[in-house]
């Protein structure tokens, strides 16, 4: 019987199960698509010494160890975005694959093993470098398996009396890399090389201490060298706590065990995460995103992706992808479309197991390249992480399509909100100290619906477990802006449905009382990557929005400021001024005294049929401002007193029974819907950088994408 | 009679310890929770007759009665706090409601944090879409005013608030606790609303009163949670007060505080009150660490269903919790650290996915464990005990519960050892040996957070019901060597009660830049702006000495600095001697000592001079110190008594059953001692000692467990 997976056709002269560029000065991503090592001879001599409930005390163990390493490099760190616990620490095996790692970024975290590979590959033995106790490592180029050059990785190996017994290691954002741009997104970026500073691998320091040449040339490449030199001391002294902690449990177990232990927690995620798929039914899946930008210009991008489930296997296939334009910097690497989908795999679909690299063993990964996801060596790489993004979206969809009939229907839901605008900024804050960072209103998005229940609001950052949102005394001490109002300030502003998605913080800054350099971050300007599930709405989506020249200081003074919401400014423009809807992807620019600045990371999307929603559910939302009064008798068709908000069910019943009987009318033969579907196209204008339409890969395809190609 | 009595309230059993005359005792009565007065009245009436006498005997001629209540605790669990209004900045109504898009996890596990995807945010106390509006004002982060009060919106608003019926108002406005101008000016407007001498007038809680301090999400909710513990907590407190004045105890009722002291009714803050017991025990473990002179101590406090710890680190006073969380609320609260995991006899184990886990869950008292035969049939660590022979069933309590083996070995066998493919003895072992690893290594990682070293010179005090019989084995996995098992283990918190000085903390948040980025110079004027806070902090904390009637020659002044470098959020709290701080030269010293503190907390090579350094916050602790307690001596006894009996006890897997002498406490003298492995019987707990453990007795009958290699 033939196999589902072998019915996938891929096109000749494209490469999918690997990177789209070769070897080079510091990288080589023929490691960097290798699953887990195999066996040591330490890791092999200690695999077996830890039955399997010892093997869970020493879980917790290493746990705990990234946990307080988790704790400690935030009490240490100055930069907002650590501070906000966008990061993460975790402990590798010797051979470098990842085997605990804390809440925080996982995606993180599971990149920093490509470091170590290639430093035991190509430096351990050179003798101009060389791997001993106390070294530290830095990298941060996208090539050689970073996600783009502000995300920066340091290692600690481990050793024990001469021998290598695992890596101690910590990644998370940096406040800038020397980019062209502040904070390290330039929008502009045609190649890898207007992007800042990319290092790959490099011995920082020996002895347990950073070289004073290495701190003083990356200090010296940045515009926040004191945060900069602060950070990069805690990342240090972070990876030197869990050494501390790695080796008196080794002092305990002894190496073998902790080595053999390491690697056997990765075997043991794999074995349940493949005990959990074939608990899931057969089959071939698929979703698809669009995304709006290739950086600084408009156009259309496609990301499709499939998803071949079969047995304890699941192989994850983007094929019919744009081509990469090297006009922009919206291009992802295979490594991180890879990594990425630890976002959905770790607190949704596989909750519950250790997260680590293990639950990705059963996954086959297949990314067309060149593409946008899969680009090659040169083009620029700082937003690449729009398009890795659009597929776990999709994975998300994909997944709960699988997990509906499962045992694991818990896990069902929405993606989480990835639309995103988050506020790049550089300036002085009112202590005199020079600022540059991200805001963290990036840790305010929304949750999508789930299975039984809605979702939450401003729940966290996409990319991340657990994060903090912090508090806006805080913000306005360090900042160099003044935040006017921050909430949940959208009404309409989530996907509906039967249960509806989490709605975004929403954050109204001014640029007070110095002015301040602002650029931005982010994606769904026009078209929403926050799907909903089920016939659930989708999130909307979210340009940046900023009114300069505007009254709004003027009406302070006079106590006459309006309630600043979503829609009292975007929609009624309330406040006097310019009033500019724009692509999150801009150039820096020097805000005025006054100018006004509007940005949130997005809402989820909706679960189910918005015809099921409980009316009562609908009046609350009504009642916290969450939705209109027009959604509610338009969108879920709740008639109701509109003073009382008491709601007539026998008229909402009977109008959703007429709204339903009015969609039969309105449906359509699905050959008809598909054929109708086909004729459409998107303005040539927007076609640029998309490929051939429809199939980016396949000129003159007049059969949808789950057709076959021939 | 000048004795002294002290009252803690746990959540099955309320302890009382008494002194009088060099004679300690102590005594217990099962907590009511429908009127915590009568367990109280109860716990203190057995107490006093353990001394000899009656309670109204005792209490007309006492000394001090001082009290750890948990009203507060179950006030915020079962929502039964008063209604209230919240006025806040408009813009900002969502603040709780968003909950720094973190309070989905705050108080939760560790394992709810890798679990977004299942997030739950909890209710806030004061629901947002009716009773919470907001003002159109604004002040920035230098104090200066962006948008002015407008009064008539603050009467429309109060009105409002008062027809939708509530009982007080909460009031939180950014900034304000730099410049405290509108807070102030709309408690004047509700007063002029509703004037004092007329009835329904409503308490109005000030965010800048309650917490001084920036960040207005925990700030408003230390203001709330106050505000919202108010009523229940002063009507329990009066009534206790009203019936301990009827039996003739005229002196002021002290109630323990979780900033680690007591003061009396009228100058204690309600939110002081939570967590007060578990804190009381650190400062009978700190009592204690005094007596027997050592520097580092944990106090490990293992029950039915949690894990509570707590440290004394270098013999310091006082370790501040950084950034504390009540129930599922971040507050700002200067609380002495002090910890909580799920894990106690009470607790479950399961499989899933093909693992086994213990805990969080807990059966609690009701069902229980199997072996309560009350219906549980889920397996729990007592119940693993009980298969093991740590605990004999005909023993357990003293006696006064009667266990089932039987049952507690079906449990074990049908949920983990038939999943598992195991015997019932190996899953029970398993079971036993994974909550000791669970407890012991968050024990490590909490040590090593809040001292900055591992816990290898610590000496652990057990308490709780089952914390001797598994202190040998979490201590295993915690690096400690010794642990000490005091007398009145049953009775800790209660007895910590009269280990506490009398205090009040005072506190103002300021940000106060000592030394620019990139400067090696202090700035003198900053000196100056912090002398200024001190001054006003002194200003409140000589009012409330003169109002509490204390002599000001008898108590003394601590300030602390909560010190950062330039932009970062972790702080240290650093001491100053005196309470003046004299320019650039007293900052350059203050500096050094951070420096110093900083790089024992977190190594040499994470300083960072030239970042600069500010102040955070002002503290001023008033300190009356009271009658340290000096623990009761016995005789030597002659020789070891003979085991009261034996039985088969299985240590290790690898060896087997082994038959185990078991000594009853009680018939013990001091300088009895023994190697492991050994069981000492006590009434309401057993102490285990395994092979190469030994245990011996004190002259103060304090049992220690020593490990020899």
């Amino acid at each position: 019987m033939t196999s589902l997976r072998d019915q996938i056709k891929l096109h000749e002269g494209l490469v999918y199960d690997r990177h789209a560029y070769g070897k080079g000065p510091g990288w080589d991503p023929e490691l960097i698509v290798e699953k887990a090592a195999p066996l040591s001879a330490i890791e092999r001599e200690g695999y077996d010494l830890l039955s399997d409930v010892e093997l869970e005390i020493f879980y917790h163990k290493m746990l705990t160890i990234v946990e307080e390493a988790r704790e400690v490099w935030q009490n240490l760190s100055i930069s907002d975005i650590i501070l906000a616990g966008d990061m993460s620490t975790a402990v590798f095996t010797p051979s470098g694959d990842l085997a605990v790692a804390s809440t925080g970024i996982h995606f993180h975290a599971l990149l920093n093993y490509a470091q170590s590979k290639f430093i035991l590959k190509y430096y351990r033995d050179d003798p101009t470098v060389g791997l001993r106790d106390g070294d530290i490592f830095f990298f941060n180029n996208p090539l050689a398996g970073s996600t783009h050059a502000p995300d920066m990785f340091t290692a600690m190996p481990v050793f024990h009396e001469g021998e290598l017994v695992a890596w101690a290691e910590v990644g998370g954002h940096q406040g800038d890399c020397g980019s062209v741009s502040p904070g390290g997104f330039n929008p502009y970026a045609t190649s890898r090389f207007e992007e800042g500073f990319h290092m790959a691998g490099v011995k920082i320091g020996e002895n347990f201490r950073i070289r004073k040449d290495m701190l003083d040339y990356l200090c010296g490449s940045v515009r926040n060298p004191f945060v900069f030199a602060v950070e990069l001391r805690s990342r240090v002294a972070t990876c030197l706590r869990m050494r501390d902690r790695i080796l008196r449990e080794v002092e305990r177990r002894g190496p073998a065990a902790v080595s053999g232990g390491l690697r056997r927690l990765i075997d043991r995620s794999s074995e349940l995460a493949s005990d959990r798929l074939r608990q899931i039914n057969d089959g071939v899946y698929r979703s698809i995103l669009f995304n709006d930008t290739i950086g600084a210009e408009k156009g259309l991008v496609r990301i499709p992706v499939t998803v071949i489930k079969e047995g304890g296997e699941m192989t994850i296939l983007v094929q019919g992808v744009s081509p990469p334009n090297g006009k922009g910097p919206v291009h992802a690497t295979w490594h991180l479309v890879r990594a990425s989908q630890a976002v959905y795999l770790f607190a949704y679909f596989f909750r519950g197991l250790m997260p680590n690299v293990g639950l990705f063993e059963p996954l086959t990964f297949l990314i067309e390249g060149p593409s946008v996801a899969n680009s090659p060596e040169d083009v620029a790489h700082t937003e690449g992480t729009i398009i890795s993004a659009a597929v776990v979206q999709s994975f998300h969809i994909i997944g709960s399509k699988m997990l509906f009939d499962s045992p694991f229907r818990e896990n069902v839901s929405a993606p989480f909100s990835r639309n995103m605008v988050a506020l790049v900024f550089y300036g002085s804050n009112l202590f005199g100290y020079r600022a540059t960072g991200i805001t963290s209103t990036g840790n305010g998005a929304g949750q999508g619906a789930r299975f039984d229940g809605d979702g939450e609001h401003s729940t966290g950052f996409y990319w991340a477990s657990m994060t903090d949102a912090g508090e806006v005394e805080e913000f306005d001490a360090r900042y160099p802006f003044t935040i006017i109002a921050r909430g949940l300030l959208g009404t309409d502003y989530h996907g509906f449905g039967m249960y509806r998605g989490g709605s975004a913080l929403i954050e109204v800054s001014m640029a007070y009382p110095n002015p301040v350099v602002m650029t931005s971050w982010g994606t769904s300007d026009v078209i929403s990557h926050n799907p909903g599930l089920f016939g659930g709405y989708w999130g909307p989506p979210n340009p940046r929005l900023t009114i300069t020249k505007n009254d709004a200081l003027k009406l302070m003074a006079e106590g006459a400021l309006p309630e600043l919401t979503h829609h009292s400014l975007a929609a009624e423009r309330q406040l006097g001024g310019d009033y500019a809807f724009e692509s999150s992807s801009v150039n820096p620019k020097e805000f005025e005294i006054g100018d006004v600045f509007l940005c949130d990371t997005g809402s989820g999307g909706g679960y189910g049929d918005v015809l099921e929603r409980d009316p009562e559910a609908v009046m609350t939302d009504v009642r916290e401002g969450m939705i209109s009064a027009d959604v509610a008798s338009r969108v879920y068709r709740v008639v109701y007193n509109e003073e009382t908000l008491r709601v007539d069910h026998a008229a909402t019943e009977a109008l959703r029974n007429e709204e339903r009987q009015a969609r039969i009318a309105r449906g359509k033969r699905f050959d008809d819907f598909i054929g109708g579907w086909l004729a459409q196209k998107p303005k040539e204008h927007l076609l640029t950088y998309y490929g051939d339409w429809p199939d980016p890969r396949v000129p003159g395809y007049d059969k949808p994408f789950w057709g076959e190609h021939d | 009679m000048n004795a002294r009595l002290g009252l803690d309230i746990g959540g099955t059993f309320t302890d009382a310890v008494g002194v009088l005359n060099g004679n300690l005792v102590w005594a217990k009565a099962e907590t009511t929770h429908h009127d915590l007065k009568d367990c109280f009245m109860e716990a203190a009436a057995r107490a006093a007759g353990r001394l000899g006498a009656d309670l109204a005997d005792v209490a007309s001629d006492a000394e001090a009665l001082i009290y750890s209540t948990t009203v507060g605790t179950n006030t915020l669990i079962e929502r039964t706090g008063p209604k209230l209004g919240l006025l806040t900045t408009m813009g900002f109504e969502d603040t709780l409601k968003v909950g720094r898009s973190r309070s989905w996890a705050d108080g939760m596990p560790l394992e709810v944090r890798f679990a977004k995807g299942r997030a739950r945010k909890p209710e806030p106390l004061i629901p947002r879409d009716e009773f919470t509006v907001s003002l159109r004002e604004r002040i920035d982060s230098r104090g200066q005013v962006l948008i002015p009060l407008d009064e008539d919106e603050v009467r429309g608003q109060v009105q409002r608030l008062v027809d939708l019926g509530v009982r007080g108002f909460v009031v939180v406005l950014l900034n304000s606790f730099i410049n405290p101008e509108h807070e102030n000016r709309v408690r004047d407007l509700i007063h002029e609303e509703y004037p004092e001498v007329y009835l329904g007038r409503m308490p109005v809680f000030l965010s800048h009163e309650v917490s001084p301090q920036m960040g207005e999400y925990r700030r408003s909710l230390t203001t709330i949670i106050d505000a919202y513990l108010r009523v229940n907590t002063e009507e329990h407190i009066l009534d206790i007060g009203n019936d301990l004045l009827d039996m003739g105890y005229h002196k002021p009722l002290f109630l323990a505080k979780c900033t680690g002291g007591i003061s009396s009714v009228s100058r204690t803050r309600p939110v002081h009150l939570l967590g007060s017991g578990p804190v009381a025990g650190v400062f009978g473990a700190r009592a204690l660490a005094e007596a027997y002179g050592l520097r580092n101590v944990l106090l490990t406090d293992m029950g039915g269903t949690s894990f509570d710890a707590g440290l004394i680190v270098e013999a310091r006073d006082r370790l501040y919790e950084s950034d504390p969380v009540f129930d599922r609320w971040r507050v700002q609260v200067p609380v002495i650290a002090h910890w909580s995991i799920g894990a106690g006899g009470g607790s479950i184990a399961y499989i899933e996915d093909r693992r086994l886990h213990v805990g969080p869950r807990s059966a609690r008292s009701r069902p229980g464990p199997a072996c309560y035969g009350r219906g549980g049939t889920e397996p729990t660590v007592t119940d693993a005990d009980v298969v093991l022979g740590y605990i004999d069933p005909d023993y357990f309590l003293g006696g006064r519960i009667k266990l089932d083996a039987a049952l507690a070995a079906e449990a074990v066998r049908t949920q983990v050892a038939e999943p598992l493919g195991m015997t019932v003895d190996e899953a029970a072992w398993h079971i036993r040996h994974q909550i000791d690893g669970i407890m012991g290594q968050e024990l490590y990682m909490r040590t090593a957070l809040n001292s900055g070293s591992d816990p290898r010179e610590f000496t652990a005090f057990a308490v709780g019901g089952a914390g001797p019989v598994h202190a040998a084995g979490y201590a295993e996995f915690a690096d400690v060597r010794r642990i000490a098992l005091p007398p009145f283990a049953g009775a800790f918190g209660a007895f910590g009660t009269l280990s506490m000085d009398l205090v009040q903390t005072y506190e103002k948040g300021r940000k106060v830049v000592i030394r620019m980025p990139g400067s090696t110079e202090f700035d003198p004027a900053a000196a100056e702006v912090l002398n200024g806070e001190v001054a006003e902090l002194l200003v409140s904390a000589r009012r409330d000495i003169a109002e509490e009637g204390l002599d000001p020659d008898a108590v003394s002044f601590v300030l602390e600095l909560q010190m950062s470098y330039g932009m970062q959020r972790q702080t240290l709290d650093i001491p100053h001697p005196g309470l003046h701080v004299d320019g650039a030269a007293d900052l350059s010293t203050l500096f050094d000592r951070f420096q110093n503190a900083y790089a024992d907390s977190f190594g040499e090579g994470s300083t960072s001079p030239e970042s600069g350094a500010e102040v955070r916050l002002v503290r001023l602790n008033v300190i009356g110190a009271s009658e340290k307690l000096t623990l009761p001596s016995f005789e030597a006894a002659p020789a070891l008594p003979p085991p009261t009996g034996s039985r088969r006890v299985l240590w290790e897997l690898e060896r087997g059953w082994e038959e185990t002498p078991v000594y009853r406490l009680d018939e013990l003298g001091p300088g009895a001692a023994m190697e492991g492995p050994v069981l000492i019987e006590a009434e309401d707990s057993v102490g285990a000692a395994p092979r190469g453990w030994s245990f011996r007795l004190d002259e103060h009958r304090m049992g220690w467990m020593e490990k020899q290699t």
